[in-house]
């Protein structure tokens, strides 16, 4: 059940984390689906160089988690055809740090929480891949 | 042949204290599909907690929601010590619970007080919150402040308490207890109360969980979950069972929150009375470096900090999850297919504290 968590093994980590690719991402969402876990939230951490999305599973009060690294500029597969409920932390991820998200049932177009003036994503950070064009 | 007309209900409305706007397609009478639109109230509080040092951070997480501002508190000092590895003493576990569940009990009179007034039963109203009034007077004079109360501290508590305000705060209890137990008979066995709330916007057991519903809306639905359960702060010292109710619906999301109110006071209570002896802070050393994540229960239901810190003082995120985010899209399937008239209580049946969500 994917491969294990190298980064950051020596300092405080969360437990329970599987990397997955984000082609394997909605095959293994359904399967925790069908195990009758509940979906909690997702968190998007940007690094700098790309974007760690974490998918926040519940399951009798135990954690699980899957965590999707990604390009800045590629977009990662919507989990709304199986969670319903997602479209609130997707259009949020959207809304602040720009995260392209495919096929979301409720599309706000990054305008859920932030109003329309707003130029660019608040949290997203300067690119710092070297051979990045920086957004 | 009815006639489709969308309506906005919101963000302005009487039944709403914070600004949410559901779009609501109408067929006649009958609700078709809503949408809802957020983005009043937001602060942009996850953006800040990566600006300010991260001691400083506990203030600021107390402003995400100013009816549970302890348990922000608690949840966001929970996490970092994790990645401190501090272990607060026993006495400030205690009195953690204490003043998180004062919350709650304050939190849940607000709720049925507002849920009396949606219904417009304005007397009923007044009284919850003249009960609700005691509380925050409990709360003004163990802690210093009425809502923001800032107790929570990274390693323990700001502040201890007297044997003097651990006799008046039980003295406080039991007369809300008393009156609670004059009061909430009115609500829960009224016939106009159960005729308004009796089988409206139902929830399956198996709908919460597959929209990820948390907290009372949950519980109400029959599903036994609640993150006391797990035992942290002193939850597993003083020992806790979840309220389930099985209906899943508006009044058995009342019933919860009622039998919660007790619940709470009885904790309250036992949290005073074995209240250990010892420190009530551990000194935190270093910065926060590496990632965790906590959960615990607020008034609403599942909290969730998620704190990644890169050994500076300045956090790399803050993330927070906070219950009526969670909640909201149940409104999406509770809604379709009920009477108009019924939007209001329906909508407040699952708590929605707005500004919590949008941060």
């Amino acid at each position: 059940m994917g491969e294990a968590r190298t980064v950051h093994t020596e300092l405080p980590d969360i437990d329970n984390v599987q990397v997955v690719r984000k082609e394997e991402l909605l095959e293994r969402v359904a399967e925790l689906a069908s195990q009758g876990f509940r979906f909690i939230t997702t968190t998007c951490v940007d690094t700098g160089e790309q974007f760690e999305v974490y998918y926040h599973f519940d399951h009798q009060l135990q954690m699980s988690h899957l965590l999707v690294a990604v390009e800045k500029d590629d977009p990662i597969p919507s989990i709304t055809p199986i969670y319903f409920s997602a479209f609130v932390a997707e259009n949020e991820m959207k809304d602040l740090f720009g995260v392209k998200v495919d096929g979301l049932n409720v599309d706000y177009q990054g305008r859920m929480l932030v109003s329309d003036e707003l130029p660019s994503p608040p949290m997203r950070k300067p690119n710092t891949r070297r051979d990045g064009d920086g957004s | 042949m009815g006639v489709k007309t969308i309506l906005p209900f919101g963000p302005q409305h009487p039944v709403l204290p914070e600004p949410i706007q559901l779009r609501i397609t109408l067929e006649d009478e009958n609700i078709g599909q809503v949408l809802p639109a957020l983005g009043y109230v937001h602060r942009g509080i996850e953006k800040a907690g990566e600006k300010n040092d991260y001691p400083l951070n506990v203030y600021l997480v107390e402003r995400v929601c100013g009816i549970c501002s302890a348990t922000h508190g608690l949840a966001y000092c929970m996490a970092v010590e994790k990645l401190l590895a501090v272990e607060p003493p026993l006495r400030a576990n205690y009195l953690r619970v204490v003043w998180t569940e004062l919350h709650r009990l304050h939190s849940h009179l607000l709720w049925l007080g507002l849920l009396a007034d949606a219904f417009g039963f304005e007397s009923l109203f007044m009284q919850i919150w003249r009960i609700r009034e005691m509380v925050m007077d409990a709360l003004e004079k163990t802690a210093g402040n009425r809502v923001i109360i800032s107790v929570n501290t990274i390693g323990g508590v700001r502040r201890d308490l007297t044997e003097e305000q651990i006799e008046e705060t039980l003295r406080t209890l039991a007369e809300c207890e008393k009156q609670l137990n004059a009061i909430l008979p009115v609500i829960l066995e009224d016939y106009t109360v159960r005729k308004r709330t009796v089988g409206k916007g139902v929830l399956t057991a198996d709908q919460a969980l597959r929209l990820g519903a948390v907290g009372p809306v949950l519980r109400a639905s029959g599903v036994a979950q609640d993150l006391r359960m797990t035992g942290y702060a002193a939850y597993g010292e003083l020992g806790f069972e979840p309220i389930v109710e099985t209906a899943g619906d508006c009044y058995a999301r009342a019933v919860v929150r009622a039998r919660e109110c007790f619940q709470t006071i009885d904790l309250v209570r036992r949290a005073l009375q074995n209240l250990p002896e010892g420190d009530i802070l551990t000194k935190p050393r270093g910065n926060p470096n590496g990632r965790a994540i906590v959960r615990v229960e607020a008034p609403r239901g599942e909290l969730l900090y998620f704190v990644a810190g890169n050994g500076t003082k300045n956090l790399e995120r803050m993330r927070v999850r906070t219950p009526t985010l969670a909640n909201v899209p149940t409104l999406l399937e509770m809604l379709p297919g009920a009477e108009f008239a019924d939007v209001p209580v329906i909508t407040l049946s699952i708590d929605p504290c707005i500004s919590c969500t949008e941060r």
